[in-house]
């Protein structure tokens, strides 16, 4: 998602690396902004930077999450009303959330 | 079709000679690695399922092991005895060391690792019970081997329409996995309790429950419920009898998943 200078702010992060008129690199992918390297870039007149849609990634991860969900339930799905079987489910699909990063 | 898996029983060719000689040697008083070495290595088979074995996460070697020798070394001799054994069932179902007899590999790796961590539950040995939780599907694999298409349809039905496989394997064959792996390992003169594992791991609740059919039964629904490759199988029926039985509480088992989904990875 391209910002032009005037609108970033700290803590956005780059999603590619920012490079300045003459092709040279200035920042890294994936760096993160502070107020003070956003001055440095509106001094260099950066016309403005490629930073991570934070919108975009949280309905990425929403989605993921929901396919994890999706997936365990069809797995689970003749547990039918047995506690034991129903509390594996959950543990399992507690364990696959936290082992993709998915957690709250 | 029921005629068909029972023909290929008949056909399976037995237990490489070899592994027997070596499981002798194992059994002497003085064992001498160098001569088990030697045997392991005239059968190719043998030998590839071994180095399998032994890198394997459940038996947890640090280092990669890429000869027989130090695959005897690292894994020393009782738990040798019992990777033969598994080395030798694989090879023969596999008809000639390729990677057909070992497609549900995966599911076998986190099952055996499973049943290891519970072993201590019913002060079994660790290695028998993570040998019988390697080997508690054979009969699947050898009705995938005789039966490739027809078996591929049950599996279908089964996931289709979210039975236990082992109902869809009844009506369509005849007979199910466990019943054939139970004949197939009796017919390999396995130990008692490694074909009571493989013959009742979907049924441990009989009249006569055992405890290492508790273990592997709880192993392996619990090797399905934490397997993430698998888009599909419905994770089989846990019984809570053989839970209760094994005095298993979730906060123990919890500590145990990692290990189980690293070893089916």
């Amino acid at each position: 998602m391209f910002v032009p200078c005037a609108e970033l702010c700290p803590g956005q992060v780059l999603a590619a690396e920012l490079l300045d008129a003459g092709g040279q690199r200035l920042l890294a992918a994936g760096t993160v902004l502070d107020a003070a390297t956003i001055a440095l870039l509106a001094r260099r007149e950066v016309p403005g930077a490629d930073v991570v849609d934070v919108a975009e990634l949280a309905r990425e991860r929403c989605a993921r999450r929901e396919q994890l969900v999706a997936r365990t339930e069809r797995r689970f799905r003749h547990a039918g009303s047995q506690p034991l079987m129903q509390t594996l489910h959950r543990e399992a699909l507690a364990f696959f959330l936290q082992s993709s990063g998915l957690d709250d | 079709m029921i005629e068909r898996i029972a023909e290929c029983i008949a056909r399976l060719r037995p237990i490489s000679p070899l592994a027997t000689q070596c499981l002798a040697v194992l059994s002497t008083p003085d064992v001498n690695i160098a001569d088990i070495v030697t045997v392991l290595e005239r059968d190719p088979g043998l030998a590839s399922h071994l180095l399998k074995l032994a890198n394997s996460p459940f038996y947890g070697c640090a280092s990669r092991i890429s000869t027989v020798h130090q695959a005897c070394m690292v894994l020393g001799t009782r738990t040798l005895k019992q990777s033969i054994t598994a080395a030798a069932v694989l090879s023969a179902l596999d008809g000639g060391g390729q990677d057909a007899g070992m497609q549900r590999w995966r599911h076998a790796a986190a099952t055996a690792c499973a049943a290891r961590a519970l072993a201590h539950r019913a002060a079994l040995d660790p290695d028998v019970t993570a040998t019988a939780g390697l080997l508690h599907d054979i009969g699947r694999i050898l009705i995938g081997r005789c039966c490739t298409e027809q078996y591929r349809v049950v599996a279908d039905r089964a996931r289709r329409e979210a039975i236990p496989l082992l109902v869809a394997e009844r009506d369509a064959l005849g007979t199910d996995h466990a019943a054939v792996g139970a004949t197939i390992s009796a017919r390999w003169h396995m130990p008692p309790e490694l074909v009571a594992a493989i013959a009742s791991h979907h049924d441990p609740d009989g009249a006569d429950p055992q405890p290492i059919v508790d273990v592997v039964h709880v192993a392996n629904v619990l090797a399905h419920a934490l397997d993430a490759n698998d888009e599909e199988e419905v994770v089989p029926e846990l019984s809570e009898a053989a839970w209760r039985r094994l005095g298993l509480d979730m906060d123990e088992v919890r500590r145990h998943f990692p290990d189980i989904a690293s070893a089916g990875a």
